[in-house]
């Protein structure tokens, strides 16, 4: 049967395509959302498996469904859904933290008023971040930029994903802003759904092994 | 309007629930299962004991002197208190059977139903090898007979990984989090784990692979490879046998090794299982070893058991375009039967139901009715006009 690997759309697909194609995917004239191994590439060209393209937040779905067997989801969406999905490999691309930061004078703000206001897309880990902390927020969930929210008075500080820089240098992302501390790593990994696993096990194993490959060459050059 | 959460059925899929169901009954009375009907309430108290968390996962009630109360979650549990409050004097083995209905509220339960149907089985007071594999065997053969082709069984062992993080002495504390690790295949926190509690080189080896461990047919001789105990031995000998005993019963293709298997409910001691079928987002059954479960009860004996659910089941047979066999014949339609009382007991005592209609009344097919003096019998593939004979002599023919 062949394996139905979900990618995401957006940001994360080219990265995606490119380490799909390194390990022996190719497009052979195809349409990319209908990619499959190269007939002559190794290691993954003995897998009969078939890559296709969908919004990125929309892949958990297809992975805890059923509709999909393998897929890439950053670790921080895996997280902030709490899905019973399994990771197979961390693919090392996409990496980035979910920081807490906040913005000049919230410390009097919390002072006077015991509880900040927390803007952010990652409402249950930035719940339980606080919570595991003994502090007490409100939370603002929201989908537009976050730094945004807080120079607009809508929240006194974030908890916003952030791409991983050399310490020291400011993150873009929570420009203006104190960071407090590191709510979550993440990194895209190669995830599957739960039945999946037990229905196609060889075919994900000669999908990780493949990847890993990849991957390994990529750290060694 | 109905609560959340619930929902109704209408004929057609009630129809196909009934057979499955008696499919799979029909194959626990074959193995000599018999069944139990533990009642739909119980006390809170009594479903704590298998470690359920109620409080957030039950709909609770009151009797009328304000005594909690709880819908059941599970049926195994219910099935465990009932044979040790009322079977223990019985010889062992035993074997029991149940199905019905359970409650569970959605806000601790990441599926939409919070009422679903189990069907399971019980074998109660042996603890060998030879049970595991009769309750795998079991729900192989029980699966099958309701003709699903594409599940696969995967199976592991709780006890694999107790004697894991045994041998690397890791913290009480730790090993859950290993536990959590390996279910989720969570490298990153692995990792974490490791470098914390400064695990031998070595340890960290051998944690890496029991985690690449991929499931499948090759999980057993790789598991054995990396066992370093004793104990790790044992579970690993003892999966073996359960394999080999599921090869003799002609059911080794359906089951493969998984040892990242590590169900939420920690009541399991030893080997644990899920069936799994293209397309559904829940397994189709589940079951394993859960040795203490019983002696929550006050009866310390051991017990191997699995749970079908019933709507993946069947949703899982839709998926797969596999036909259920109904129980009942489709019904015909008698158009004026309702006046006609002698004819419509004529055909149900042939075997044929029959819904008798008013004379004015219309009908899908297959119907009858009288028509000038001769009876009209409308079948999706053929009708036929004639005497009340003819009508029976075609009926009795299909």
């Amino acid at each position: 049967m062949t394996l139905r690997i979900v990618v995401p759309d957006g940001a994360l697909r080219v990265p995606s395509l490119e380490l799909f194609a390194a390990a022996g995917f190719g497009d052979d004239g195809r349409p990319a959302d209908e990619v499959r191994p190269a007939a002559d590439a190794r290691p993954a060209a003995d897998l009969d498996a078939r890559l296709s393209v969908v919004a990125a937040a929309d892949v958990p779905a297809y992975l805890t469904s059923g509709a999909a067997d393998a897929g890439l989801v950053a670790k921080d969406a895996l997280l902030e859904r709490a899905t019973r999905l399994c990771e197979l490999l961390d693919l090392r691309f996409g990496a980035g933290q979910l920081v807490y930061a906040v913005a000049p004078g919230a410390e009097v703000r919390r002072e006077r008023l015991g509880r900040l206001r927390i803007a952010t897309r990652h409402p249950a880990l930035t719940r339980s971040y606080f919570r595991a902390r003994g502090l007490q927020v409100s939370i603002v969930p929201v989908d537009g930029t976050l730094d945004r929210a807080v120079s607009d008075g809508l929240a006194d500080g974030v908890v916003a994903l952030v791409e991983t820089t050399p310490t020291g240098s400011a993150p873009a992302g929570v420009a203006g802003l104190t960071v407090e501390g590191v709510v979550a790593e993440t990194s895209i990994r190669l995830v599957t759904g739960r039945g999946a696993r037990v229905l196609h096990g060889a075919e994900l194993g000669v999908l990780v092994a493949g990847l890993r490959d990849v991957l390994a060459g990529r750290t060694a050059s | 309007m109905i609560p959340e959460g619930m929902r109704d059925v209408l004929p057609a899929e009630a129809a196909e629930l009934r057979a499955i169901e008696q499919i799979v009954l029909s194959r626990f009375n074959a193995y000599g299962y018999g069944e139990v009907r533990p009642p739909a309430l119980e006390y809170p108290e009594t479903m704590e004991r298998a470690g359920v968390d109620v409080a957030s996962s039950g709909f609770h009630l009151y009797d009328e002197r304000g005594r909690a109360l709880v819908l059941r979650t599970d049926l195994a549990t219910a099935v465990a208190r009932l044979a040790a409050e009322r079977l223990s004097e019985r010889p062992l083995p035993l074997r029991l059977a149940y199905e019905g209905p359970v409650y569970r509220t959605e806000a601790t339960h990441n599926r939409r139903e919070g009422e679903f149907s189990q069907l399971g089985a019980e074998l109660l007071g042996l603890g060998a090898a030879s049970a595991d594999a009769e309750v795998v065997v079991l729900l192989c053969d029980a699966l099958s007979a309701t003709g699903l082709r594409g599940f696969r069984l995967a199976i592991g062992s709780v006890a694999f990984h107790r004697e894991l993080v045994a041998a690397l002495g890791l913290a009480p504390d730790d090993s859950d989090d290993v536990f959590d690790a390996l279910a989720d295949r969570d490298y990153a926190l692995l990792e974490t784990i490791v470098s914390r509690r400064g695990v031998s080189d070595e340890g960290r080896k051998t944690l890496q692979r029991a985690l690449d461990l991929s499931p499948g047919k090759g999980a057993l001789s790789a598991a054995r490879k990396l066992s370093s105990s004793e104990g790790m031995d044992e579970v690993v000998e003892r999966l073996v046998a359960v394999q080999e005993l599921a090869d003799d019963a002609g059911y080794g293709d359906l089951v493969g090794f998984d040892f990242g298997l590590l169900p939420e409910l920690d009541y399991y001691t030893g080997i644990v299982f899920e069936a799994w079928a293209p397309g559904v987002d829940f397994p189709v059954a589940m079951g394993g070893r859960y040795d203490r479960l019983l002696a929550a009860f006050d009866w310390p004996i051991p017990a191997a058991g699995f749970t079908i659910d019933l709507d993946r089941l069947h949703q899982a047979l839709v998926d797969e375009g596999a036909g259920v066999a109904p129980l009942f014949a489709p019904t015909l339609s008698y158009i004026g039967g309702l006046d006609d009382p002698k004819r419509v007991g004529d055909l149900r005592r042939r075997g044929i139901a029959v819904a008798a209609l008013p004379g004015d009344a219309s009908a899908h097919m297959p119907r009858l009715r009288e028509d000038r003096g001769e009876f009209l019998l409308e079948m999706p593939d053929a009708t036929t006009r004639g005497s009340w004979r003819d009508v029976l002599r075609v009926l009795g023919d299909g």
